[in-house]
């Protein structure tokens, strides 16, 4: 039920008057900035969707909690384990920032191959129809989310997190200030992106994903392992979410069990604007739908933000029903 | 084949016993409070409801221990004929689980009044289950001026909003003297009513739109950076805590460095916490007990941490005052356990309407509303991770 409410409270109208488009031109900077970074988020999360659509053509609606379980994974290593408050710098927050990356990446790319495991792969096994898969994936995301809601995990309570990096603004780009967490977001969405590309493009691994994209059967017959390709692409999914999680948790210095649950509906949605299955569509989309989200906050009002960025989605989807780059992980 | 029917019959009875006995185990009555010292054998109970785990269960907590330390106070007393028990509700926070929570409550034949709910919108959404068993709500907490405007039998412990803005408006053009204020709001019933209420009061110094967030998001940076364009020396944000310590965090790392201002519905324990929260301003028509004139709410935050194990926060008193003027007028209505319970509701709310009780908090004495006659706002600042009293607002503007 939590799960429906937000959903509404993410698409309602909320009340408030629409007084014309009024863009305040001293925000520009800022909003762009800013809208980056949130998309980068998305980016890197709607790379998990669209990996695991390009191959199976599933919407795994449960990577949401598996880029939540990145950022309690790092909650718990610094927090509850380490019990870290002070702020470091220098080789210091180097080791702690690639340790912190890394047991979250771990954690959640886990955390996917479980899933994968235990809801997907027998439904695989028994040719189960799309839909089970879908229902599944919903079912497990539910699961996941609440099971971390209990009081013996993450509780219901928000928690503090990130204090070991200053969040005091290192430089400014074009009339904004930029802190550590949002460079480290920005330039990890494009690190991670191009590695994933290349990955995916040029290594052995990276063929057998493409042959199972393209056609299942025929990439079984030519004797790849398609259970291993899809648990690699789930683990990779599940790798990038949990960066994603990782490094949300350090932007907004908070971890909480619902913390996937809107950047999940718009990773989702970004996945889709920019073509789902299509890794450069996934980072096109995050960052187009980061920028429509701010630039509609300031240009419209703040109430209409969701309003205008689902809206973009549907007449996207309207005259390029494959999103703007179109579908494949093949080509 | 037969023998698998079986098992799947016997794992859904399983399933059906599981589901039953968890169900069962919300009938439990109390909720950790001491067993009697005093009394007799009858029991009157007290409901509460509010936010006893979630995100703000920070603000939600500290009312509710209040209350529970109010009600062993009035046992180990045992000035009444009757125990006292506490039946809570967790709506945490959320005005959509308040119904059915209310609708137990009032359905439970032994509830006498309710001390709750804490927060506006859970008010607004269970006070007409409660009226119509006749049950005094008396709110500890839940400050939207409209509340005792619904002919229910209402009482409130504190001032409104309406009070709250025009305190948060003397001061931020009286006291403090800035001449520009962005304002802020979560869309909540609270939080959006007193952003509106504040941006009016304090006229031509509002400067740009009145902006919303939703508190169901953590980006917050185009509102602040909205907020930011507007240049204004101090920033409204009509809410709850953990949004407003976003709105701080980002509005911090933005590099919009405002004066940060915010309503009663922010003074929660993790807000002083926070690094950035420094020099954070909160307006809240609640008196601190430790730095109160009054010995006695001096004393009452001694006990209450003795007691508790936590230093007193906010609304902790109030919520004690709720129990303990309960306390006085069943004492004076002169009810036993023979008494039927629509006869104490009844003379419980007859008892607030004609006399005037003396809190640790205030004077309580309400008018026909159930509002309170003196209506006093406060203002704290963030200092070194805590909550320091600036003092009463009227006083400070010199009023």
């Amino acid at each position: 039920m939590e799960g429906f409410r937000y959903t509404l409270a993410a698409f309602a109208v909320q009340s408030g008057g629409y007084e014309g488009v009024n863009c305040n031109t001293a925000a520009l900077g800022d909003l762009i900035v800013t809208g980056i970074t949130l998309g980068s988020v998305y980016a890197l999360i709607a790379l998990g969707y669209t990996m695991v659509y390009g191959v199976l053509k599933l919407i795994n609606f449960a990577h949401d909690s598996i880029f939540m379980i990145g950022a309690a994974a790092a909650y718990y290593l610094f927090v509850v384990w380490f019990g870290w408050t002070e702020e470091v710098s220098g080789i210091g927050l180097i080791v702690l920032t690639l340790v912190g990356l890394m047991f979250s990446a771990l954690a959640s790319g886990g955390a996917a191959l479980t899933l994968e495991r235990l809801a997907y792969r027998p439904l695989r096994r028994r040719g189960a129809a799309r839909l089970s898969f879908l229902i599944a994936a919903v079912g497990a995301s539910f699961f996941v989310t609440y099971l971390f809601q209990q009081e013996f995990l993450l509780g219901t309570a928000e928690h503090n997190f990130g204090s070991f990096m200053p969040s005091t603004p290192i430089f400014e780009v074009i009339g904004s200030p930029l802190n550590r967490p949002r460079l480290l977001l920005i330039l990890g969405a494009v690190v991670m992106f191009i590695v994933l590309d290349r990955f995916v493009r040029t290594t052995r691994t990276g063929r057998s994903i493409r042959a199972v994209s393209e056609d299942i059967d025929a990439a079984r017959m030519m004797g790849v392992n398609v259970d291993r390709v899809v648990a690699t692409t789930f683990f990779i999914g599940g790798f990038f979410g949990g960066i994603a999680g990782f490094l949300y948790a350090l932007v907004f210095r908070k971890v909480a069990w619902n913390l996937g649950f809107i950047p999940g509906i718009k990773a989702f949605t970004s996945a889709v604007l920019g073509g789902i299955g299509n890794l450069r569509g996934a980072v096109l989309g995050g960052l187009l739908l980061g920028l429509i989200e701010n630039l509609s906050t300031i240009c419209i009002g703040s109430e209409w933000r969701n309003v205008v960025a689902f809206s973009v989605l549907v007449l996207v989807l309207i005259f390029r029903p494959t999103g703007v780059l179109g579908e494949g992980l093949a080509k | 084949m037969k023998s698998s029917k079986w098992m799947a019959l016997a794992a859904l009875l399983t399933v059906v016993a599981l589901v039953g006995a968890a169900c069962g185990g919300d009938d439990k009555p109390t909720d950790g409070t001491n067993p009697p010292a005093g009394g007799g054998d009858c029991t009157w109970v007290i409901g509460t409801m509010g936010a006893l785990s979630g995100d703000v269960a920070t603000i939600g907590q500290p009312i509710f221990k209040g209350i529970q330390f109010g009600v062993d106070t009035v046992n180990e007393s045992g000035d009444l004929p009757c125990q006292l028990q506490l039946e809570s509700e967790d709506t945490q926070g959320s005005e959509d689980q308040a119904p059915p929570l209310a609708q137990e409550l009032a359905q439970n034949p032994d509830v006498v009044a309710v001390v709750g709910p804490y927060f506006s919108g859970e008010t607004a959404a269970s006070g007409d289950t409660f009226a119509e068993a006749n049950i005094p709500i008396i709110t500890p907490s839940a400050t939207n001026p409209d509340l005792s405007k619904n002919g229910w039998p209402f009482f409130r412990l504190l001032a409104t909003d309406e009070a709250s803005s025009t305190g948060t408006a003397s001061y931020l053009s009286d006291v403090a003297k800035f001449s520009t204020v962005v304002v802020l709001h979560d869309n909540s019933e609270y939080g959006k009513a007193l952003a509106e209420l504040v941006r009016q009061k304090v006229g031509d110094s509002a400067v740009g739109d009145l902006i919303a967030i939703n508190p169901e998001e953590d980006d917050f940076s185009a509102q602040i950076s909205a907020a930011k364009a507007t240049g204004a020396e101090a920033l409204f944000f009509g809410g709850y805590e953990p949004e407003f310590r976003q709105v701080i965090k980002q509005g911090k790392d933005a590099g919009f460095d405002a004066v940060y201002v915010s309503g009663d519905g922010s003074k929660g324990t993790e807000l002083p916490k926070e690094a950035a929260a420094e020099g954070a301003i909160v307006i809240c028509p609640c008196d601190d007990p430790v730095a109160s004139a009054n010995p006695a709410a001096n004393q009452f935050a001694k006990d209450y941490e003795a007691s508790v194990g936590e230093p007193v926060s906010t609304y902790s008193i109030e919520g004690y005052d709720g129990v303990q003027l309960v306390a006085a007028a069943l004492a004076a209505g002169g009810f036993d356990g023979d008494t039927a319970v629509e006869d104490i509701r009844a003379g419980l709310i007859d008892w607030f309407h004609s006399n005037v009780y003396e809190g640790l908090s205030k004077s309580f004495e309400f008018d026909d509303n159930g509002e309170l006659a003196t209506e006093t706002v406060y203002a704290y600042e963030v200092k070194n991770g805590a909550y320091e009293q600036l003092g009463i607002v009227s006083e400070l503007a010199g009023q």
